[in-house]
């Protein structure tokens, strides 16, 4: 009997094994140049300096010039954050490149943005900083359509105040993202076959 | 509607035919190739006097002669802080030479060697009065090493280590019982310090041979 039931599930799993892998077969590629995905998301990011917690409104554009490589381009807004800390205002944006690793729809990416942002901070509310800030981050996606994909990200952002007197500004952040992403291919030759 | 295109690659980084992407054509030689990017820069060197702590943002052009040589023109905005009692901002404007140690156009790695030219300008703020601030307007001479990271044929992840030589009258900041004191040198000197610059570059067209002959 016990026999009977362990052939049953292995003829199980290899027909859902089967089944699987004809459907990931017959998927169609979106990961290909000339594609572009968007989205905006609610953002933790914590200060490293401070333990502190700031929440952002997020949004990006990116346009992918090679199947393995995109242009991206960020703005994060800081909501607020709990006691009004360090932090009173900030509005970042930033623009680079980013290196993916696909398998099949879904793909691990890593990469590089110079940036900037304007910050005010609640030591001084008088002072607002434009401050070039540098941001390098990790990620996965995964395309589940032509229209969309769903999205991880943590970005690793550098900035500093220097206006604050005898007051360290530095702001850097670790900043958490997930969420649903829109992407479009604007090339007819990849949107064939999607 | 090349210049569209352009402008469409620029915003979204995906040109009109998709021309950026494919391969790069190369006609004779690597002469005229045209390239744009964008870095981030930092100041590691801290020197006491001249209170540089600094990190930027900047961004260069590039346009390369022969196979072996390019030059870049670049400008970077540079943000310091002395002891927290005082801001540094710099800014920068210059142009480079680059020599390279290989004809090949885009080996996954490129090392070379630059040295160029800048024009720059100091201010120093003091951060407890905003009204008590300095500046200066002098030029450099930077000189180092670089390699490029070749990610396709037209683009490139670029780190290039530079000390850059300042010749000019010099401002500097010093703390007395925590009170800022910002001095302006009279006369000529020098006063140097590391650049490191880690930049991406995108090669856009070949403006000498770009052309199709009719």
């Amino acid at each position: 009997m016990a026999r009977k039931k362990e052939k049953i599930s292995i003829r199980i799993l290899l027909l859902f094994c089967l089944f699987g892998s004809t459907v990931l077969g017959q998927k169609p590629s979106y990961i290909n140049p000339g594609l572009l995905s968007a989205s905006t998301t609610l953002s933790p990011a914590v200060m490293l300096n401070r333990s502190e917690v700031n929440y952002y409104v997020t949004g990006f554009l990116e346009g992918r010039i090679d199947k393995r490589i995109s242009l991206r381009g960020e703005l994060h807004y800081m909501l607020g954050n709990a006691n009004d800390k360090f932090l009173k205002n900030n509005l970042r944006t930033t623009f680079g490149l980013q290196y993916g690793i696909p398998f099949g729809n879904f793909e691990l990416h890593a990469g590089f943005a110079p940036g900037f942002s304007v910050m005010q901070s609640n030591v001084d509310p008088s002072n607002t900083e434009f401050v070039p800030s540098a941001q390098f981050n990790v990620g996965a996606r995964f395309y589940v359509w032509k229209l969309f994909h769903f999205f991880t990200n943590i970005s690793y952002i550098h900035s500093k105040m220097n206006n604050l007197d005898r007051v360290n500004g530095m702001s850097d952040e670790l900043m958490f993202s997930v969420g649903l992403g829109l992407n479009f291919q604007v090339l007819k030759k990849y949107r064939q076959h999607e | 509607m090349k210049v569209l295109s352009f402008m469409v690659a620029l915003c979204t980084g995906v040109y009109y035919h998709y021309s950026y992407a494919q391969e790069l054509p190369i006609k004779t030689n690597q002469g005229g190739l045209f390239s744009i990017g964008l870095r981030s820069t930092t100041s590691i060197f801290e020197h006491k006097d001249f209170g540089i702590n600094g990190f930027g943002y900047g961004g260069q052009l590039r346009l390369q002669f022969a196979n072996r040589l390019n030059t870049e023109w670049f400008a970077d905005y540079m943000r310091g802080n002395i002891d927290n009692l005082a801001s540094r901002t710099d800014y920068h404007v210059g142009w480079s030479v680059m020599y390279y140690f290989t004809d090949k156009v885009a080996p996954p790695v490129k090392p070379y060697i630059i040295a160029g030219h800048c024009f720059d300008k100091t201010e120093l703020v003091d951060n407890s009065d905003r009204s008590n601030r300095i500046s200066k307007n002098s030029s450099a001479i930077q000189a180092g090493g670089g390699v490029h990271f070749n990610i396709t044929d037209r683009m490139d992840i670029t780190f290039v280590a530079q000390y850059m030589f300042h010749l000019g009258p010099d401002v500097h900041a010093h703390i007395e019982n925590e009170q800022v004191m910002l001095h302006r040198e009279k006369g000529t000197g020098i006063e140097g310090h590391l650049l490191l610059n880690l930049g991406i570059n995108y090669k856009i067209a070949d403006l000498w041979h770009g052309k199709k002959k009719k």
